[in-house]
């Protein structure tokens, strides 16, 4: 009885380390978690087997109830009408360490990325593919976790489908802020509106929007939030104004 | 003498500061002049010093002393550029010196007084390069720091073994010189003043108290002050040896001004410095691409080669980096026809900051982690596959406005962003900035609710409240007829003038428009024009 356990021990441990060694030689970009406990089962979001071995890449707690607990990896997401949101999407996985591509979107606002909370270190732009986009987006897909595809990437059907291919085999989230067709998931955005200007005063606050969420599988129930943008970027309190005011209470004395 | 010992040389240029400041400052020798730090002097020159003029003392008391005394800003950055000549003239005569601080420099005597047949030539051979070099000197030769120190205010040779007797008539004041910085002297100011206090005023005294005693009533610094009186060098000098550059190239005749033959040349001397390289077991940090062109115009672009991954610096990744270079270049000379541009005549690859292989410093928290790896190795993928320009990577720099907050530099080259953000930057467009910055301005009518044109006056006030604007069809394949847009509400307009004093400076003013149709743009007037720049969606 103890010679089993011992052993499913050994075993256990050599797992983990073989784990470590592929992800630190980046022979293997996923980890495996540590298997939860089986007592906490109550937990809704029934965690699949393929989640166990891929976990889903993170996503803002505002559009958890869109998307569940994550971005499944492997899958491909359309984001249209909203660039802002888009960033949204890559901001937290981006936080925790995961590098985002951004093909054939010369018009991205980095600036905007950066207050979204996307960490610029790790982000790599190829703002004009040219003829090569598919084997740019390909070559980029085997190497960073998310890879955000513009309008400026020349794809044909028969690329698409094939870039799919790829994402789900390497385990990356293909993020499209242009139509795509067979995408597993499709956030449809409609603005409702600007707060914060007024008739020349004041100055753009932040943007209501509805999202629709439609897809396959599972995502094919459509379902709609409304949500305020830009969200609070990840680790830090929503501030709706920028922080701007905070700068306005320190006053100090001069001359 | 059973302790470890070095016998060290030292040489010791007189009032540094103050000569390297006289060189900067023109100021004639036979002038008397001081650097001042804005609180006491700092070093005197000899004349001054002649004339009653004393380290530490205040500018008014210096000036009441010698009226006539030049006074010199002190820059530690302006000693050691200076003294650097100095540096590199002992290093003609001994190789491996260590830079104590601008005007002190420590030489390992064993070996060079060996070769110069006694220490008393070599010295002199020392003095006299520096001599060439055009600056007086002392050198002083003894065992350990201190008394090398010493000896070198004296000029002498201190025979081996006899440290600690030359030493010990000192008073204990002199510790002082062996402090390397302000800390340290500010420290051992403190130690000799309690030293005194205590009534042990010599270093022969100090020398003479019992080492475990020293340590546990002074702590680390005497224990340090006292190895140092005992002639016992704490440390042998540290030699910088620094690895020369690595370079290789070739002149080009006939001049290359096709991508193929340069790039052929190129792959050439790539394997000869990846062989050079190879033959030192060395490696790089960064990889310099110089090309020349017939017109002398000089192209150059350093590579960091610490990214990439695991695949090394290869002769095949070398030829990748000046590929990319020319390709940039020829293609813009053959498209533009730019005189200054054209062949290439030389091509030159230098590795800078060499050093041993497998001894690269590593980052704070260990190595690139698996993920950085992975995505180096897909990014040098899409470089080779696309050209080094078509992969960037986004930096914030400081700026004003939405696109030169943003510095782009291709992926692997060391450039960096040109303006600091920790500036406040007023008149920063204020948060949250445009998810959508269009890349070229599209120019727009803004037109009032009577449809006349709004204008931004010399006052920087609109003309009118905007209600319309207008986009102009621009490109082909867009339909051939303006589309409007109802403004519902806007804020603004806020100027922006930057560098008004300078030729390059430009004014504008911004504007925040919401449109009917829930989304929002910026617009900016320049020069009399309204421009679209980018969108808020």
């Amino acid at each position: 009885m103890t010679t089993t356990a011992h052993a499913r021990e050994r075993e256990a441990r050599a797992r983990a380390v073989l784990a470590r060694v592929e992800q630190r030689t980046g022979a293997r970009s996923l980890v495996a978690p540590e298997l939860a406990p089986a007592s906490t089962a109550p937990e809704p979001p029934r965690p699949v087997l393929t989640d166990l071995e891929r976990p889903p890449l993170p996503v803002p707690p505002e559009l958890e109830r869109l998307l569940g607990a994550g971005l499944r990896r492997g899958a491909t997401v359309a984001v249209l009408g909203s660039t802002s949101l888009a960033l949204a999407l890559l901001a937290p996985a981006s936080v925790r360490g995961s590098w985002v591509g951004v093909v054939g979107q010369p018009s991205i606002g980095l600036v905007a990325a950066a207050q979204a909370g996307v960490v610029l270190d790790r982000v790599a732009l190829v703002p004009e593919p040219g003829p090569d986009a598919p084997g740019a987006v390909a070559a980029l897909l085997d190497g960073m976790d998310m890879v955000l595809v513009g309008p400026r990437a020349g794809l044909t059907d028969a690329d698409r489908r094939r870039l799919v291919a790829r994402a789900r085999e390497r385990g990356s989230v293909l993020v499209s802020t242009a139509p795509w067709p067979g995408a597993t998931l499709v956030l449809g955005v409609r603005t409702l509106g600007w707060t914060g200007a007024g008739e020349g005063d004041g100055r753009l606050l932040s943007l209501d929007v509805r999202v629709t969420r439609s897809g396959r599988g599972a995502a094919g129930a459509p379902l709609a939030v409304e949500l305020t943008l830009p969200l609070a970027a990840p680790g830090r309190a929503a501030v709706p104004d920028g922080g701007k005011s905070a700068g306005a209470t320190s006053l100090r004395l001069v001359g | 003498m059973s302790a470890v010992t070095t016998r060290t040389a030292v040489l010791w240029v007189p009032d540094w500061p103050v000569v390297a400041a006289m060189r900067g400052g023109e100021v004639a020798s036979h002038e008397p002049a001081a650097v001042h730090d804005g609180r006491r002097l700092l070093a005197v020159s000899a004349v001054a010093r002649a004339a009653g003029v004393r380290r530490g003392m205040r500018r008014r008391t210096a000036q009441g002393v010698c009226p006539e005394l030049v006074l010199l800003g002190a820059d530690e950055a302006r000693d050691a550029v200076a003294f650097e000549v100095v540096a590199q003239a002992a290093e003609q005569v001994v190789p491996g010196i260590e830079v104590v601080r601008p005007g002190l420099l420590l030489v390992p005597a064993d070996g060079a007084a060996r070769y110069h047949g006694s220490t008393e030539a070599f010295a002199e051979a020392l003095t006299d390069a520096v001599v060439r070099a055009g600056h007086e000197s002392q050198v002083g030769v003894a065992d350990g720091l201190l008394a090398a120190l010493l000896a070198a205010r004296a000029h002498a040779v201190v025979p081996p073994g006899t440290s600690a007797e030359f030493l010990a008539p000192y008073p204990v004041a002199a510790l002082g010189h062996a402090a390397s910085d302000e800390r340290a002297r500010a420290a051992t100011r403190t130690l000799v003043d309690l030293l005194v206090r205590l009534g042990i005023t010599t270093l022969g005294a100090f020398a003479a108290l019992p080492a475990g005693d020293v340590e546990a009533r002074f702590g680390g610094l005497g224990a340090w002050a006292h190895r140092l009186v005992r002639g016992e060098d704490p440390r042998p000098p540290v030699r910088r040896r620094p690895a020369p550059d690595l370079e290789a190239g070739c002149e080009l005749d006939p001049p290359a001004a096709r991508l193929d033959v340069a790039t052929f040349a190129g792959r050439r001397i790539a394997e000869d410095l990846h062989a050079q390289l190879l033959a030192r077991s060395a490696t790089c940090a960064r990889l310099e691409v110089v090309a020349v062109t017939e017109h002398g115009a000089e192209l150059s672009r350093t590579w960091r080669t610490d990214l990439g991954g695991l695949g090394g610096l290869t002769a095949a990744r070398i030829t990748d980096r000046i590929r990319w270079q020319l390709e940039g270049w020829l293609d813009r000379a053959a498209g533009q026809g730019d005189p200054e541009r054209g062949a290439v005549v030389r091509l030159v690859v230098r590795a800078r900051e060499v050093s041993a292989a497998g001894a690269e410093q590593g980052r704070l928290w260990g190595g690139a982690s698996g993920a950085d790896v992975r995505a180096h190795r897909a990014l040098d993928r899409v470089q080779g596959l696309l050209g080094a320009h078509a992969v960037l990577t986004p930096a914030l720099q400081g700026g004003r406005d939405v696109r030169e907050q943003v510095h782009l530099a291709p992926w692997g080259t060391s450039e960096r962003a040109e303006r600091p953000v920790d500036r406040p930057w007023p008149g920063r467009l204020p948060a949250p900035a445009p998810a959508t910055v269009l890349p070229a301005p599209e120019p727009v009518t803004v037109l009032d609710a009577d449809g006349r044109a709004v204008v931004v006056d010399v006052r920087w006030t609109l003309s009118a409240p905007p209600a319309r604007v207008r986009w102009s069809p621009t490109r082909r394949g867009e339909p051939a007829r303006d589309r409007d847009e109802r403004v519902v509400a806007w804020a603004g307009p806020w100027p922006l003038a930057e560098r008004w004093w300078a030729p390059d400076g430009h004014a504008k003013a911004h504007v925040q428009a919401v449109l009917d149709d829930g989304g929002a743009v910026l617009l900016a007037w320049t020069a009399g024009d309204w421009v679209c720049e980018a969108r808020y969606d």
